[in-house]
């Protein structure tokens, strides 16, 4: 539940309360595994600060308050910005983390009902550039592979991607192929020393930044070995010729150069690539949140379209994602596209969901793409954008550079709605709070990243008034009186199911077709892969089998994107350049980054996850096991960095950037030189000492983030400032982080992270099934 | 020679067009993505009206006569003020959106007319069957024309709130 592997679950509920879970073995994606936070997490649910009454701000504080009294506040000032300014005025951003019934509703609230551009999700931090390089390479986005591709692959490929710690089960599974027999080859692209890069036969630690140099550098490589598939070229790829060109310029010892690795390295990473019968990529934050991320993330598309290994098993692209949901977004269209990944540049499709709400098409804006996240932040901050409703996300943690975005959040102008489960870090800035209902307190249905669904049930009730989201979605559209073109109510259902019935309507036709699909199907055979329709009617494992895309101009979501300009590409120039249909490869030059090391700034500051804690950690610290596993801000460096200011293991380091300063005390490990990371995990809502927020805001990583985001996917680069560090003091004892994962320490003397007893969990096998 | 004028003003307006996209990146600071890419683009300019020095001299460009590349598209005096004038610039109550669609529209314009120039350039190159020119007119007129479509795409995204507002 707290990642985007989609690993099915079963929950104990005894005297109405959730008081344990268990594996399903039968799910096509988990088989009965389940990894730490998803053995722990659900504790959360029961914490005793969950937000169980509305609150509203009376005379600059919080105060409880009830539904009627909330909502009301929420319509009247809807109603007050609608008469006075418009649509333009209101913004909705939410979460990868609901439902998809809850992401719809959204939808059609937002674009067919108050006629607003601005909507989008926190997918944007995390998945905003799998989407925009699916949609680069095949002017659509969803996921071409399948998670069944690790079972038959001979060569994996792994870019930026840590699963060890973001999606433990599929590296379980990874490492089962490993100990068994004919094991496939690892290939790992990532400056930290993950267990994937132990794990790894080829290893590069590139500096961050320099994805496309060291990606150009493979594919010339690969193409001067001749290592490509000429045929499947001719018939089903228009671009190559281009590719060809650019990559002309990266020569092993021009990206030797830049990245910082060995030559003789990148060229047997090269030949692993381009001698693999099977090969399976898959991609994630150490591309899609650093310097070029689009143009990076395309070009491991197209090693695969290059090398024809697509559609068969064992030949995939996973583009991975980062939370639960965050596939949801993309295809309802909560998020920068519009539902069904329908093209928000092509009149049919938009006319055709004007005709399926029963809208007129002018009300459903679409001059331009919609507005994302960071744009959103910038319009809140002029003023232009004075009602924002934020659900389920804490963008005063997690949006860079957090000193900006506290005084934006903050203003007295802004009216700003949190709906959560917990009092956060931007809810205690918020002018309304609604209580919300967690996982297994609501039913509803998730996808993961290989496009599997299942549907999630609810086992208890939610505590005190919390309501589920799709509940307080459906409400304020029913107090605003959303209405149809015919006068009748907007939003055709009541409940979860009869979204999903809606939903599958609007996804007819469409590459993320979920006609085939019903509750009662879900329920009754587990996990299913879209496309589900009449002709596959038990789901598709591959997309792009024989090389048919869904591509053709008149029928593709999206005609993308210049990759460094961001500028879109026109219908005219689509049409011009893939008249059939066919994949798309794209190059890209590298381009220095924006934020360039100095003298003053050194190093090279990126952020990341733990195994244990997810996001802000607003369920994760909530769970005992998770938050004495890794209960406090770390940073790791390299021994050479750490010396030339004499800090040792567990000494308090200050870092800092142009934004700000964070304190943590080090953890000295095997990352690469030039290298500083901290896991952006750590808010100020347990911090005892910290009464107002913004005199000792130095925990959180992203008080030294910086604006800056790829012009393309509009993702921002969280692995991209430039940093310093300095010897606070020196303290005795090991740093807090984990010992596990890449913050493995050098000094074997540091006691090994261990969950005890209260952190065992059963696992048997059933054999011969 | 009638080229060697065509490339003098090419040269002088592609100095131009890096100064005015390094003048938006500085004035628009506030709008981060516009900072970063304008920066870019300038750097862009910059290089083409390089690459135009050295390609030109053949046909009679004179380098000393022609005024310096701007230096790289400059930020604010140090990274710190750069963001500190960022946040400042942000709170003031912003006329500074209707400035960014005009200067959108002044970078079209003035693209438009330089990717004529090097069009100019390229004909006179195949005539005169000079391939490095040629070549540099592709790959500039190229670039060119990403520039134009980076400012016009902008300006219709930027447009709709700002003047609904």
């Amino acid at each position: 539940m707290l990642h985007s592997n989609g690993d099915a679950m079963d929950i104990a509920v005894r005297d109405e309360r959730i008081v344990g879970v268990r594996g399903r073995p039968d799910d096509r994606v988990n088989r009965g595994r389940l990894g730490p936070t998803d053995l722990f997490g659900w504790q959360a649910n029961a914490a005793p600060d969950r937000l169980i009454r509305p609150l509203v701000r009376e005379n600059g504080e919080l105060v409880e308050s009830d539904w009627d009294t909330a909502m009301d506040r929420i319509v009247r000032r809807t109603r007050e910005l609608l008469d006075e300014q418009g649509p333009s005025a209101i913004g909705f951003y939410t979460t990868g983390q609901l439902f998809l019934e809850e992401y719809y509703t959204l939808a059609l609230i937002a674009r067919g009902g108050i006629g607003t551009n601005h909507l989008d999700g926190n997918t944007r931090l995390c998945t905003a550039t799998a989407a925009e390089a699916l949609k680069e390479s095949f002017a659509c986005d969803g996921q071409p592979g399948s998670y069944a591709d690790i079972d038959h692959s001979d060569v994996i490929a792994l870019f930026g991607h840590n699963p060890a710690e973001a999606q433990s089960v599929l590296w379980s599974r990874i490492l089962d192929r490993r100990a068994g027999p004919d094991p496939p080859a690892l290939f790992c692209v990532d400056p930290r020393p993950t267990p994937v890069a132990e794990e790894a036969d080829v290893h590069l630690a590139p500096l961050p930044g320099t994805n496309v140099a060291l990606m150009n550098s493979l594919l010339y490589e690969v193409i001067a070995a001749g290592r490509i598939d000429r045929e499947y070229l001719d018939a089903h790829v228009v671009g190559f010729d281009e590719l060809e060109r650019t990559v002309r310029a990266y020569p092993a010892e021009r990206a030797a150069a830049l990245c910082d690795v060995p030559a003789e390295r990148i060229r047997q990473a090269a030949r692993l690539l381009g001698d693999a019968r099977r090969l399976l990529s898959t991609v994630l934050q150490g591309f899609y949140q650093a310097h070029q991320a689009t143009a990076a993330a395309v070009q491991v598309n197209n090693l695969h379209l290059i090398r024809g290994m697509l559609g068969r098993p064992g030949c995939g692209v996973l583009q991975m994602n980062g939370q639960p949901t965050a596939e949801n977004t993309r295809e309802c269209g909560a998020d920068g596209d519009l539902p069904g990944f329908r093209n928000w540049a092509n009149e049919d499709h938009v006319r055709d969901l004007a005709r399926l709400w029963n809208v007129e098409p002018e009300r459903i804006p679409h001059y331009g793409p919609p507005t994302h996240a960071m744009q959103m932040m910038r319009y809140v901050a002029g003023g232009s954008i004075p009602f924002l409703w934020v659900s389920g996300t804490n963008p005063a943690v997690s949006l860079p550079d957090l000193g900006r975005v506290r005084a934006l959040l903050d203003q007295e102008r802004l009216f700003l709605v949190v709906q959560d489960l917990f009092l956060t870090e931007t809810a205690a800035m918020a002018d309304v709070v609604l209580p919300a209902a967690g996982w297994g307190e609501k039913t509803g249905t998730f996808t993961n990243a290989d496009r599997t669904v299942h549907l999630s049930e609810k086992a208890v009730k939610p505590p005190g008034q919390a309501r589920p989201d799709l509940d307080i979605f459906l409400d304020y559209a029913d107090r605003l009186s959303l209405r149809d073109k015919d006068g009748a109510p907007l939003v055709t259902w009541h409940d979860a199911e009869s979204c999903f019935e809606a939903w599958k309507a609007c996804s007819r036709g469409r590459l993320c077709d979920y006609s085939g699909l019903s509750y009662a199907k879900l329920r009754e055979h587990g996990g299913i892969q879209w496309p589900c329709d009449e002709a596959h009617p038990h789901g598709t494992e591959r997309l792009y089998t024989d090389g048919e895309f869904f591509s053709s101009p008149d029928h593709c979501e999206n005609y993308g994107r210049d990759l460094v300009t961001g500028a879109p590409v026109s219908s005219t120039q689509y049409r011009a350049m893939n008249p059939h249909g066919k994949a798309i490869v794209k190059a890209a030059d590298y381009l220095p980054p924006h934020e360039p090391v100095s003298d003053t700034f050194p190093l090279r500051l990126i952020t990341g996850r733990t195994l244990y804690h997810f996001h802000t950690r607003t369920k994760t610290a909530r769970a005992p096991q998770l938050q004495r596993a890794a209960p406090e801000v770390w940073v790791e460096l390299a021994p050479t960095d750490a010396a030339g200011e004499h800090i040792g293991e567990g000494d308090l380091v200050e870092i800092t950037t142009p934004r700000g300063t964070v304190r943590a005390r080090a953890r000295l490990t095997a990352v690469r030189p030039g290298v500083v990371f901290l896991p952006f995990h750590y808010g100020y809502w347990d911090r005892a000492d910290t009464a107002d927020g913004a005199s000792r805001a130095d925990r959180a990583a992203n008080e030294l983030t910086l604006t800056d985001w790829d012009p393309a996917s509009k993702q921002p680069l969280f692995k991209a400032a430039a940093a310093r560090i300095r010897l606070v003091e020196h303290r005795d004892g090991p740093s807090p982080a984990p010992t596990t994962g890449a913050a493995a320490p050098l000094d074997s003397e540091v006691a090994p992270t261990r969950g005890g007893p209260q952190a065992y969990a059963h696992e048997s096998r059933e054999v011969g099934r | 020679m009638r080229l060697t004028v065509v490339l003098g003003d090419l040269h002088e307006r592609e100095c131009g067009l890096a100064r005015h996209l390094a003048d938006i990146a500085q004035r628009h600071r506030a709008d981060h993505e516009v900072h970063h890419v304008a920066r870019d683009l300038s750097n862009w300019c910059r290089g083409h009206a390089a690459t135009l020095a050295e390609v030109g001299r053949p046909h009679g460009l004179d380098r000393s006569a022609l005024e310096t590349e701007p230096r790289s598209a400059p930020s604010s005096a140090t990274p710190e003020a750069h963001a500190l004038s960022g946040r400042l610039a942000e709170r003031a109550d912003d006329d500074t959106g209707l400035r960014l669609l005009y200067d959108l529209r002044q970078v079209c314009t003035d693209a438009t007319g330089v990717r004529l120039d090097w069009e100019m350039v390229g004909q006179a190159a195949q005539a005169l069957r000079d391939p490095a020119l040629l070549d540099a007119a592709q790959s500039c007129g190229k670039e060119t024309q990403r520039i134009i479509q980076w400012a016009d795409g902008k300006l219709k995204e930027a447009s709709p709130q700002v003047l609904s507002t």
